[in-house]
């Protein structure tokens, strides 16, 4: 790959191309070795990660949807301490960036995460995921309110160094708002969008299928959204874009870019196939190739300026 | 691994239930008898998702695989109208096999298979047949007569086979489960080993039953799966494990388990 320049850079970190996994679909970064090296990618996202070990909801967790799936996992994951002696550790052969995705139920627990974390020479930034029932608040999710996000942001900004990617939630009236309350808050760059929230009813027993009654919707169905979404948050800050939500294809991935992500991250399309973001790597070197494009930079947010 | 594989022989051989069996030596050569593959149904996003199915059949010498599937909802419909030369994007082999390397060539198994459960019982059969046990007996089970699975899927691996249908249409009138304490009591043969898929209400009993008897039984699981390769946290069930209740992913701890790590919610 020549003449085409496809890396990017998002908050100082350095990807050589603009690919990377969305949180939560891709574990943590080696289920998917077996069909090809996780180093042709831009970055590695990891699922998200709390203080404490989290065993998640009760089975059904997933259901599939019209070209979607709602999903229900409940943040399961090994807890701070197996991540910094277990997950770490294997992640050695990764050379590409790695960004941690971390959540909690106070902002104390963002805090505390941020801190531990920036101790770890292998993470290159960090994700924080606002879309948590924040226990304080009665369980409204952090996302969803400017004071909080802004709270929650500076609490973070002031626990770590490490680049700060704040990962928006989608439920919300103003999505601009939202963003800028990040931005404000320290945040370096953003990605979005986080699932919707949806829900699925069992006719036969008339009650929701879900333990946890709401879960949240992604893959195909969602693209639309997350493409208007990133669009009007391109124009309303400043700051690096991480663009998900239905992304299958390096068209998918082009729209993203276009309306104004400069990274852009497969999920749900893993599941389907589990080649697609090198398929996407390559369709996007294409794109440039056909379309004498010498440096993807040059599409990112073209759809507005 | 992810191939595209072609389609060398499909078939009805019950009532909706097809035999499907796919040219793909990679996967036949790696394969071992519990584990799936995960088939993409048609090329839409519509179902989205694959299809999870066990293997029935590994023939590594002629480098297939074959699965037998019933037609349940709409990726399965989309499947059985796939035809013979087409080919098929498919993941495999996932998850984990029957373990029966420690099993003595001086054991009896009894494989109990209920309905749509019963298809890997047929690749396990011929392991345990070309380990040298001498006693392998198939309880195979269905709903009726008309969805029972062909008997010589079992037979041609040397194993006996001994039917139950629930409405008595074929063989004995009962459940599949019913059949096991006669199979693994007394006889010439050492201590008899199980292993059981099927619905969760034949797990459940054959499972309990070999507990409290102290026999030696794995359970293939089933569950709704999504990535099937352990990144999305989806397909999980309970298992006791290390004195702790924990939940782990069907598709890649699973789906065999020992009947006795199994917790089943009620
Ligand atoms: C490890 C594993 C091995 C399997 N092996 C076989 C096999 O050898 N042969 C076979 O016929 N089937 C097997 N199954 C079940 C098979 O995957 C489902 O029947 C199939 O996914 C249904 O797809 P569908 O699109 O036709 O149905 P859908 O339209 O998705 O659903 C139709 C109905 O089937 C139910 N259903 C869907 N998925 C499952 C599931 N995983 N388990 C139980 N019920 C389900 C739904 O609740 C619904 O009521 C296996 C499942 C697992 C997890
Ligand atoms: C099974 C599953 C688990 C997820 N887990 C997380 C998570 O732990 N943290 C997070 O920030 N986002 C999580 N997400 C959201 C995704 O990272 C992504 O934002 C969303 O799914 C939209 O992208 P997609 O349509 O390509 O899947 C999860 C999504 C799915 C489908």
């Amino acid at each position: 790959m020549t003449e085409v320049n496809l890396a990017v850079d998002v908050a100082g970190i350095t990807m050589d191309n603009p690919v990377t996994t969305a949180s939560g679909t891709y574990g943590f970064g080696l289920d998917y070795s077996r069909y090809y090296d996780v180093n042709l990618l831009g970055a590695l996202t990891l699922k998200s990660i709390t203080l404490e070990k989290r065993e998640g909801n009760p089975p059904p967790r997933i259901i599939e949807t019209p070209a979607g799936i709602l999903n229900s996992i409940g943040l399961a994951n090994p807890g701070l301490d197996r991540f910094l002696t277990e997950v770490i550790p294997s992640l050695e052969a990764v050379k590409i960036p790695v960004l941690a995705s971390i959540a909690g139920d106070t902002i104390g627990d963002y805090a505390l995460l941020a801190e531990k974390l920036s101790q770890e020479p292998k993470i290159a930034g960090l994700e924080v995921n606002i879309s948590c029932p924040n226990v304080k608040k009665g369980g409204l999710e952090f996302g969803v309110d400017t004071v909080q996000v802004k709270k929650l942001v500076q609490a973070v900004r002031s626990s770590t160094d490490l680049p700060l990617i704040i990962k928006l939630s989608p439920n919300v009236t103003d999505i601009t708002a939202i963003a800028r309350s990040a931005v404000e808050g320290g945040a370096d760059a953003l990605a979005l969008i986080n699932t919707l929230q949806g829900m699925k009813i069992d006719i036969q027993t008339r009650k929701p299928c879900m333990a946890n009654k709401v879960a949240g919707l992604a893959g195909p169905a969602v693209k639309p959204i997350g493409v208007r979404m990133v669009w009007q948050v391109a124009q309303a800050v400043n700051v690096p874009i991480i663009g998900m939500g239905g992304i299958c294809t390096a068209e998918d991935a082009l729209e993203y870019i276009m309306a104004g992500a400069t990274s852009v991250a497969v999920g749900t399309f893993n599941f389907v196939n589990p080649m697609a973001p090198v398929e996407i790597i390559q369709g996007l070197y294409d794109y440039c190739i056909k379309n004498g494009i010498k440096d993807i930079n040059e599409l990112v947010g073209c759809s507005f300026k | 691994m992810q191939v595209h594989a072609p389609i060398i022989e499909h078939r009805r051989i019950a009532d909706d239930i097809f035999l499907l069996t796919l040219s793909v030596p990679d996967i036949a050569g790696s394969a071992e008898p519990g584990q799936f593959i995960h088939i993409k149904c048609g090329s839409s996003f519509d179902p989205l998702l694959r299809r999870p199915f066990s293997l029935s059949m590994i023939d590594k010498e002629a480098g297939n695989i074959s699965v037998i599937y019933e037609v349940r909802g709409r990726g399965t419909k989309i499947l059985s109208t796939c035809p013979v030369g087409q080919t098929l994007d498919i993941m495999g082999p996932l998850g984990s096999s029957f373990s029966i390397s420690h099993i003595s060539p001086q054991s009896g198994a009894v494989l109990v298979g209920g309905g749509i459960g019963a298809p890997p019982m047929a690749s396990l059969a011929q392991a345990l047949i070309g380990k040298g046990l001498k006693r392998v007996t198939v309880l195979l089970g269905a709903a009726s007569k008309e969805k029972l699975l062909p008997e010589e899927i079992f037979t041609r691996t040397g194993a006996e086979v001994l039917i139950a249908t629930d409405d008595g249409s074929a063989g004995y009138q009962g459940f599949v489960t019913e059949l096991l304490p006669s199979q693994v009591s007394g006889g010439e043969v050492g201590t008899p080993v199980v292993f059981a898929c099927g619905p969760e209400g034949m797990l459940k009993a054959v499972g309990s039953f070999c507990l409290s008897n102290g026999i030696p039984c794995q359970l293939s699981l089933e569950s709704v799966m999504a990535c099937g390769v352990g990144a999305c946290q989806g397909c999980v069930c309970r298992v006791l494990r290390r004195g702790s209740v924990e939940y782990v992913r069907v598709c890649t701890e699973g789906p065999v388990f020992d009947a006795g790590e199994v917790i089943w919610d009620d």
